[in-house]
């Protein structure tokens, strides 16, 4: 096939993935609201298809561009939509057992998409030459797995904050258990009694909180560092890989460029949280705050370091 | 001088402030053009009126930059090393436990106590089921000697 019929099939599963996430995401949030399980189901299938088109997109771009899909700020938030989907549905509804998080994730992902689409689109042609060598395989696939596992950790914390200040409001008047808090539940296998979501051990689910299919607060706390703990030292591998790089492209290894300086502090600020957790115990609020933060640096990191600040990583592909 | 090498610019954008376009054509090496008319200058170059603007030659160049850092591979190894410490330091914990066994006539006490420098929630569960482990055990020893 042509050059232009991959395109053509890239941009048309593209819109596929795109429409199924969207779909998908308010069956979830309808899930979420009323417990309906078909609804769930249907959600689900629609977000695997979704998941299985955007696959074909990203495949079918780099046959047409013959290279690695991910050469330009479009091509990276498309594959990074991908693997928030992805993990969410492996790894947080299909390990952890957690639904009430589908809506949301999907969310960030079709955000992603419907940004990219509009304002960073570029056909598919050959690479900046800059970023021509094989450290595109390693640096910028690490970039993305670390971002987008951070993504999903930031959905977590943004949830907890909500969750906490929920379960705070239900203690002050009295929970409908009668025991001053909410007794959580085990994904429906029975009533467990103690405070909220603790003790919950290293292999069973995530406790989700009375009233909701949503986890309680301390179990979604868990949930976010348990991701971020994963996505950290990828993270610090793609920072390492690309300060390789940069010394074998530009004769030094680290030049405070506007793009080094921001996934460094982005590493200072997720490495804090760890710090923090591990060992002072910086547990629920403030640990999602930090986190919320973190996540900021790396979008600003993404969107605003490569359309509008000048530095040598100036190539989104987007004039 | 300065070569403007440390400043990061990107080498696809070139500044434009201060140019004006030549709208004359191309002008080949070796040519002289008569800036009012835009015509290329024939015979004699230096009887043509007017300002020209002369094309002498192409002559191509490779601005380089030489520099030596000798704390490379140090700062390669502090990388690895960062890199394969992290594991440890993400899901590790240093913790203490104390287990004292007192007899006090009727039989054995035992009292257990410890402390976690990291995790300390995982700790506490930890702790939680090593007591649990603990009485069970004992009462073994117990209906074992009966």
């Amino acid at each position: 096939m042509t050059t232009e019929q991959w395109t053509r099939i890239s941009t048309d599963a593209f819109n596929v993935a795109l429409f199924a996430y969207v779909s998908a995401m308010v069956g979830y949030f309808h899930h979420l609201a009323f417990r309906r399980t078909p609804v769930w189901r249907v959600a689900r299938l629609v977000a695997v298809a979704g998941v299985v088109a955007h696959g074909l997109s990203i495949a079918a771009r780099a046959l047409a561009a013959d290279r690695v899909p991910w050469g330009n700020m479009y091509e990276y938030s498309s594959l990074l939509a991908f693997l928030v989907v992805a993990v969410y549905l492996v790894y947080v509804e299909g390990v952890r057992g957690l639904r009430a998080l589908g809506g949301f994730a999907l969310a960030v992902a079709a955000l992603t998409m419907a940004v990219a689409v509009s304002f960073l689109y570029v056909g598919p042609g050959p690479l900046v030459p800059a970023l021509n060598s094989y450290w595109i395989k390693v640096h910028v696939v690490a970039a993305i797995a670390g971002s987008s596992l951070l993504s999903l950790g930031a959905v977590c914390s943004g949830l907890y904050l909500f969750q906490e200040r929920r379960e705070r409001r239900l203690a002050a008047v009295g929970a409908p258990a009668g025991k001053g808090r909410p007794a959580p539940i085990m994904g429906g296998s029975g009533v467990r009694t103690g405070p909220v979501g603790s003790r919950e051990g290293e292999t069973g689910s995530i406790a989700v909180a009375r009233g909701g299919l949503l986890p309680t607060a301390d179990g979604l706390d868990r949930l976010a560092s348990r991701i971020i703990a994963f996505a950290f030292p990828i993270w610090t591998f793609a920072v390492i890989a690309g300060a390789i790089w940069a010394q074998e492209a530009w004769g030094r290894y680290w030049g405070w460029d506007p793009k080094e300086t921001w996934s460094f502090i982005t590493w200072v600020l997720f490495a804090g949280y760890l710090h923090a957790r591990a060992t002072s115990g910086w547990q629920g609020r403030r640990a999602a705050v930090l986190a919320l933060v973190g996540f900021a640096s790396l979008v600003v990191n993404f969107y605003a370091v490569n359309l509008w600040i000048v530095g040598l990583h100036s190539y989104a592909g987007v004039s | 001088g300065d070569l403007g090498l440390t400043v990061p610019q990107p080498t696809s954008v070139l500044d434009k402030s201060g140019l004006r376009r030549w709208t004359g054509g191309a002008i080949g090496a070796g040519r002289t053009v008569d800036l009012a008319t835009g015509e290329v200058v024939r015979g004699d170059v230096d009887r043509a009126p007017g300002i020209t603007v002369r094309f002498s030659g192409l002559r191509q160049y490779t601005v380089l930059q030489v520099g030596r850092d000798r704390a490379l591979p140090l700062v390669l190894l502090a990388s690895v090393v960062l890199l394969v410490a992290l594991p440890p330091a993400l899901y590790g914990s240093r913790r203490r436990i104390f287990v004292r066994a007192e007899t006090n006539g009727e039989g054995t006490v035992l009292k257990v106590g410890g402390f976690a420098l990291q995790r300390r929630e995982t700790f506490e569960e930890e702790f939680a089921r090593l007591v649990e482990d603990l009485e069970r055990a004992s009462q073994r020893r117990e209906v074992g000697a009966r």
